[in-house]
Formats: structure tokens, C-alpha cells, sequence
């Protein structure tokens, strides 16, 4: 009876101490943690700026544009960047995180982004019918970010996209980041319009005559009109 | 005419009733139903882990929103080694100020995840660290089992003014007392 007592109690420290083992090796960043875990799905949400008026996003826009998507991917993204000295913000404490902290402290963190792997991302191409804010010409194309996808088996879902579908026509207003080359909405939600062409056709050539259509839940309406006006801001 | 007076009475104090008897109930019904997020963590005493250090503009709002929740009587966060819930500051090519993400492990525990973008909140806070806490305390009632919302008067809402609201409000508490009505345990 004691033996086996024992033995239960054996058994039980084992798992206990290899359940520990298992959670102190969990990697704390999101892509590496599920894998280590055998997670192979994760659901996402994101608190983004809200835009109370066009004009207002307008304005916080680096590019607006009517778009055709002509093709889609899946892919990881860059992972957190940490900053180096030169970098631009590196000794502003509130844009670096780790600026102050000790060498120790900056050196696990730096340990621990080598581990990072970015989310799941999609990107779709994006060729360009008509600017009406930015540097970019007709005819030239951008790549638009969105999170979430399937990746090698594993999914990413984030509640706040929509993702943008291949042979639509779209107005975008986008942010452009020039560490990686691509842009991403302002907000997922009102950052995206279908773009509707006369007769209800998908406005994949640029005419005077199509209309706007925001996402469910998105109140800003905009016209062809306005933008034009928005433009003359610029 | 006496009588059709009460009756008239008799009527506009019914259709009275009637009306409160609605309003009561779609009051009742709102916050529990409309706003549940079925990616929360099962359990409102879960633990939590700060993978990084932070400076001090960051380590008071990043420390004061998980105590702050846990003042709710149905939740208490704890800081723990190994945790439920990771956090981290970092810095994202994204329009967004933080995420929190969700994930299965072992078939059934839900583990999560929240990072909050230093990259945006430092370029877009009047107030900085009320700005932090804003995000945090939001991401943390994602956990909670909140979802977004279109009040004014909540913290899971995109509309709220993250430089002045830094807190829990009211219409937060009830839906957290609705969902953990029976302990710690997640009730749907």
C-alpha cells in the first residue's frame, strides 16, 4: 500500500515538474508560443484609431486610392523591431520601450526577438486606377497588408478584416511604411470601400460615374465629389 | 364622460407599464448579449507575464491596468512567471495600438497573448501614459471575454478618447459580472 502510495506520488511529481517545464519553455511571442504548444489557431482583435468624419481620415491617410486587386498572398510579417542607437527614436523613451533599461534587460529582449516570428499575414497586389492623395502614378501598384491567413497549416483569423478580394475594384485609404515596403489601412473597417462602375460592375476601369460603398458598420460616406474636394486640401 | 376618463386612465397607464416593462427588459438584455466575445479566456483569475522589462514611462500604466481590473469582484490578474496571458511592448509596422490575440493549447486550454505598438501610441498620445493604460486596460477586457463595441461610455470601444479614459466603466463591469456570474468560471 505504502509503495504504491509512492508511486503515485513519483508519477505525480513527474508530470507536475514536466507540466512546469512545458510552461517555463513556453516562448512568449504569439507565432513561436503556438507552435511550441501545438496551437495551430489563433484568433486576433485589434484596437485601431476610428475616424469621426472622412476629412479626418483623410488627412491621417499617407494614400488614397481606387485599386484593383489583381492577386493575393499569404506570408509572415517582420517582427517587432528593436531599436539600435542612430535609430530614429531609439533615445525617446516613449517610442523605445527598453531605452533606460540595463544592458541585462535589453540583452534578453534582444534574445527574445531573435525568437520571434511575425504573424500571418495577407497581402494583396494593388494596381493603382486613380490617385487622389499620395506620390504614386496610374498604372503603378501597391501592396496592402492585412492581418491574418493560412500559413503551413496554421490560421490566423482577425475579427476586424475584411480581406480584400481579387478582380474587385476598391478606395483605400492606406498608411505606407517605408521599413517594409508595403501599406496597411488606416482602420480595417472604414479604410476600405467597394468601388461600384456604372450599370453595378466593379469599377475596374477609373470613370466619373462610380460610387463608394462602405464596409457594414462603417457611417462615413463618401463620394466621388468629395474626394475631389479633399483633394484641392492636399 | 367620468367613465371615459378612467378609461382612458385605464389604458394610458397600461400602455405605461407596458412600455417600462420593455424598456427594463431591453436593458436587462443588452450588456450581457451584446457584447460577448466568445475568444476571451474561460477564467477572470487568470495569471499573467510582462516578457520584457520597460522603462518607467511604460511600467506605471502597464502595471496599474491589470490591478485596476482586478479591483472588479468577479477578477483578479495576477503577475506570474508562467502565465496564462503574455504581454509585450513592441514595435509594429501597423496602424494599430495594440492586439490581443487568443490560441488553443493541448486541445482545450485557451492561452492569449496581448501586444501593445509603441510605434503608434507614442506617435498619437496627447497623454502618453493614459494612453497606455487606455490600450492595455482594453486588450486585458478582450481576456475578459469583451468584445468591441459602439458606446461611448466603454473602454472596448475604438470611439473612446484614449488620452482621458484610462478605466474600466461602468457598462464594462456589468458585462464581466454578467459573464463571470459563477466565480471565476466563464459562464457561456
Amino acid at each position: 500500500m505504502k509503495r504504491r502510495h509512492l508511486v503515485t506520488l513519483a508519477v505525480g511529481a513527474v508530470l507536475v515538474l514536466s507540466v512546469a517545464g512545458c510552461a517555463r519553455g513556453a516562448s512568449p511571442t504569439t507565432a513561436v508560443a503556438m507552435e511550441q504548444a501545438g496551437a495551430r489557431e489563433a484568433v486576433v482583435s485589434a484596437d485601431y484609431p476610428n475616424f469621426t468624419t472622412a476629412k479626418d481620415m483623410w488627412d491621417k491617410a499617407d494614400l488614397v486610392l481606387q485599386a484593383n486587386i489583381t492577386g493575393t498572398r499569404t506570408t509572415r510579417d517582420k517582427p517587432s523591431k528593436i531599436l539600435e542607437p542612430g535609430d530614429e527614436g531609439y533615445d525617446d523613451p516613449k517610442a523605445n520601450p527598453l531605452y533606460g533599461l540595463s544592458a541585462e534587460d535589453v540583452a534578453k529582449a534582444k534574445k527574445l526577438a531573435e525568437q520571434e516570428a511575425g504573424d500571418i499575414v495577407t497581402i494583396a497586389k494593388a494596381d493603382v486606377t486613380r490617385v487622389f492623395k499620395g506620390d504614386l502614378g496610374k498604372g503603378t501598384s501597391v501592396e496592402v497588408r492585412q492581418l491574418g491567413g493560412e500559413l503551413d497549416g496554421e490560421t490566423l483569423t482577425a475579427r476586424d478584416e475584411v480581406k480584400l478580394e481579387q478582380n474587385k475594384s476598391y478606395l483605400l485609404f492606406l498608411h505606407a511604411w517605408d521599413d517594409t515596403q508595403d501599406t496597411t489601412m488606416v482602420n480595417p473597417g472604414q479604410g476600405q470601400y467597394v468601388a461600384v462602375g456604372p450599370g453595378g460592375r466593379a469599377a475596374t476601369s477609373a470613370s466619373e460615374d462610380d460610387t463608394y460603398s462602405p464596409l457594414p458598420g462603417n457611417q462615413l460616406q463618401i463620394s466621388l465629389a468629395d474626394l475631389k474636394e479633399l483633394a484641392k486640401t492636399n | 364622460m367620468g367613465w371615459n376618463v378612467r378609461y382612458v386612465c385605464r389604458k394610458a397607464a397600461g400602455a405605461i407599464v407596458v412600455g417600462l416593462l420593455a424598456a427594463v427588459a431591453s436593458l436587462a438584455a443588452t450588456p450581457a448579449s451584446a457584447h460577448k466575445k466568445l475568444d476571451g479566456l474561460a477564467w477572470s483569475n487568470f495569471s499573467y507575464h510582462h516578457v520584457t522589462a520597460y522603462n518607467d514611462q511604460w511600467k506605471s500604466p502597464m502595471t496599474k491596468a491589470p490591478q485596476r481590473w482586478s479591483n472588479h469582484g468577479r477578477v483578479a490578474l495576477r503577475s506570474a512567471s508562467t502565465a496564462n496571458c503574455n504581454i509585450k511592448v513592441g514595435r509594429y509596422s501597423s496602424s494599430s495600438y495594440g492586439h490581443y490575440y487568443n490560441y488553443h493549447v493541448n486541445g482545450g486550454t485557451t492561452g492569449c497573448y496581448i501586444t501593445l505598438n509603441a510605434r503608434t501610441i507614442a506617435r498619437k498620445a496627447d497623454r502618453f501614459q493614459n494612453f497606455v493604460h487606455s490600450v492595455f486596460t482594453h486588450e486585458l477586457g478582450h481576456a475578459l471575454s469583451l468584445a468591441h463595441n459602439d458606446r461611448n461610455d466603454s473602454i472596448m470601444c475604438h470611439c473612446r478618447n484614449r488620452n482621458t479614459m484610462t478605466r474600466r466603466q461602468p457598462h464594462d463591469n456589468s458585462d464581466v459580472t454578467s459573464y463571470y456570474n459563477t466565480g471565476y468560471t466563464r459562464r457561456f
